[in-house]
């Protein structure tokens, strides 16, 4: 196996082999190929064939097909395993959406719990509270007040404290 | 010879809104001027126009804010009138004296006008005093100590908006008359931050209301039509995302009625230029909610069904000539329909999307318009406003717009960020959406809408070929197993 694949909440363990004769197959064997069209990209699964348009960029595949977009991202296994050992107990605040910092509720050195009010963003002309993800000390506020930031973005760090 | 008093327009905007302008100002053989902020890079706008200077701000929206820089740029740019746009400055009737007192055409209403409108509490007491109709309501303003005894004797559910405000911005429903206190507080909050002015007003919420409105063109003259409604029910937290015109569920009679009502309000106030009178109906008739002193984003279904070209008329109201039909000239065709292309993804709430536009292949045929913000090779930023573009259609009646407007939306791809595009195709194929059975909840009470729909294993597969096959890694590592094949078949013979 090469990695994984993640369509939307869904996450699919990829392999591809050479075929006999040359190109690709999947693991059931059904020969794979990527075929330009007059000037339109077809994939060939086996004996079906799709219309679709691709865009790479880095390990995220974007894909229209059948009159949808579709975001492929590609993890190989060892980073896929590395970000799944990750995830458990973290004490990193993530923006859930990109957005703009109303105001900060905590400083370096305060004690939380979980589930506290850390800060409230500002996205889409509304106001949403971000909360403590674990109880602990805040280690750092890596947003300031007025500061925009994309999704995903590190907000606060809590550590486990003294 | 233009038969305009003046040679170049600025575009005080950006996005899809300053190609469109653009496109009319130099389709009438001016010239066509531009502000814009470097986080956007490469635009529609800025390939449009003949002369663009950066603006810059401590944010990128407060550079579109700032009226001095902006004055400023336009007088170094030698800019004869300015266009707003819609949104940031165009309801600014600071910005639009300080543009009269330099001395520069301003492309809408009087300033006066602005803050009559922008007003909300005036404009309704305006609107009232007239004899037009008003939905049930509470004014801080009137007697500020028993304001929240007003509001709550008013009832739940409530809408909680304010003063000052407009397009949606800090509006609140209070369903539970208990958490009044509460909701009050947090209301304040918010129009302080967006409007600089706490004052709020308190109005009964009408459950499941249609949203209609009506566009209206005056001229400098005193000369008003109205340019037939627009409806405008599919909402999100009060932010349109289709808009179509003529609105499936008015008769004829109604549609006057509610039009010359429009018309009316607009002649009241010796409206100049592109306005839109909003309106909310239900079964027990019409209520005025605003009034928009500036080209709507939505204008386009109206050009759709009129063949008008609102920019164009703006501009000829703002030269000072008279309108150059009269109401009985004004015809409607067929049926238009638009559809607000977002960087967003329905699937986990509508959150916005930030990202690079890989590919940008915009929908073609017939009766289909796209006017974008975006090029392929460009970027969605935070920074402002996440729509991308709007995708307008016009057919002979209702259902061949839809069907139109369906089949664009399957054509159009935008890759490199998540959009609400398949989101909007489900919208317009909703059973109550086809049968014209809309109002402003419809969408909060269809959630299962924004949920990716299921791929079919074949689908599945094909994303997953085609993905595969895409990744040099991927093709990498399979490669690397053919080699060590015939290593093995070698040395096995």
């Amino acid at each position: 196996m090469q990695g994984y694949l993640t369509i939307g909440e869904e996450v699919h363990p990829l392999s591809i082999h050479p075929a006999p004769g040359g190109g690709y197959r999947l693991p059931n064997g059904k020969p794979i190929a990527l075929r330009a069209r007059g000037g339109r990209t077809q994939v060939e699964v086996g004996e079906a064939a799709h219309d679709l348009e691709i865009a790479v960029s880095g390990g995220s595949v974007w894909i229209h097909m059948d009159g949808r977009a579709h975001q492929v991202l590609w993890l190989d296994a060892v980073d896929y395993h590395a970000q799944e050992s990750r995830s458990a107990q973290d004490g990193t605040v993530r923006a859930p959406m990109p957005g703009a910092v109303v105001s900060l509720l905590v400083q370096a050195g305060d004690t939380v719990g979980t589930g506290d009010a850390v800060m409230v963003i500002e996205s889409m002309k509304l106001e949403t509270t971000i909360r403590a993800s674990r109880a602990g000390v805040v280690e750092g506020v890596l947003v300031g007040a007025g500061e925009t930031f994309e999704r995903g973005a590190v907000l606060v760090e809590i550590g486990e404290g003294a | 010879m233009t038969g305009f008093p003046f040679a170049s327009v600025l575009v005080v905007n950006r996005g899809e809104i300053a190609a469109r302008i653009l496109r009319t100002v130099r389709g009438l053989g001016l010239r066509g001027l531009l502000i814009a902020h470097e986080i956007d890079g490469l635009t529609p706008a800025l390939e449009l126009a003949d002369d663009v200077r950066l603006v810059s701000g401590t944010t990128p929206v407060a550079a579109f804010l700032d009226i001095n820089q902006i004055l400023a740029t336009a007088r170094a740019m030698g800019a004869e009138a300015i266009h707003p746009g819609y949104g940031f400055l165009s309801e600014n009737a600071a910005f639009a004296r300080a543009v009269e007192d330099a001395d520069i055409v301003w492309i809408g209403p009087a300033p006066e006008t602005i803050e009559l409108m922008g007003d909300k509490v005036r404009a309704r007491a305006f609107v009232g005093e007239r004899g037009f109709p008003l939905a049930p309501s509470a004014t801080e303003d009137d007697a500020p100590a028993t304001f929240t005894e007003r509001a709550r004797a008013l009832g739940a559910p409530l809408l909680l908006k304010p003063s000052a405000g407009g397009g949606g911005k800090g509006m609140r429903i209070v369903r539970d008359i208990a958490q009044l206190d509460d909701e009050l507080t947090r209301a304040r909050s918010e129009a302080l931050r967006y409007f600089g002015d706490g004052r709020l007003f308190a109005e009964r919420y009408i459950e499941s209301p249609r949203h209609i409105e009506v566009q209206v063109l005056g001229d400098a003259h005193g000369d008003v039509v109205h340019l037939f409604e627009r409806e405008c029910s599919l909402q999100r937290r009060f932010q349109k995302i289709i808009e179509e015109a003529p609105s499936p569920a008015l008769t004829e009679p109604e549609r006057d009625e509610i039009c010359a009502a429009a018309a009316g309000i607009a002649r009241a106030c010796r409206y100049r230029g592109a306005g839109t009178v909003e309106f909310i109906r239900d079964e027990g008739g019409f209520y005025f909610l605003e009034m928009n002193t500036r080209l709507q984003v939505e204008h386009p279904v109206t050009e759709m069904i009129t063949g008008l070209d609102l920019v164009a008329e703006q501009l000829r109201v703002a030269a000072g000539h008279p309108l150059s039909f009269s109401q009985g000239e004004v015809r409607r065709e067929g049926h238009a329909i638009e559809a607000r292309i977002y960087a967003e993804d329905p699937a986990r709430d509508f959150t916005p999307s930030t990202g690079p536009i890989l590919r940008l292949r915009p929908p073609i045929g017939e009766g289909v318009r796209f006017d974008a913000g975006v090029l392929e090779g460009g970027q969605v930023s935070a920074a402002f406003d996440p729509m991308l573009a709007k995708l307008v259609v016009h057919g002979s009646d209702r259902a061949q717009a839809l069907a139109r407007a369906r089949n664009a939306l399957g054509e159009l791809v935008v890759l490199g960020v998540t959009t609400n595009v398949a989101y909007l195709r489900r919208l317009l194929a909703d059973l109550d959406v086809t049968a014209g059975r809309m109002h402003t909840g419809l969408i909060a009470e269809k959630p299962e809408l924004a949920a990716d729909v299921p791929l079919d294993p074949g689908a599945l597969e094909a994303l997953i070929a085609a993905a595969a096959l895409s990744l040099p890694d991927v093709r990498g590592a399979a490669d690397a197993i053919p080699d060590l094949q015939a290593a093995m078949g070698a040395w096995r013979n």
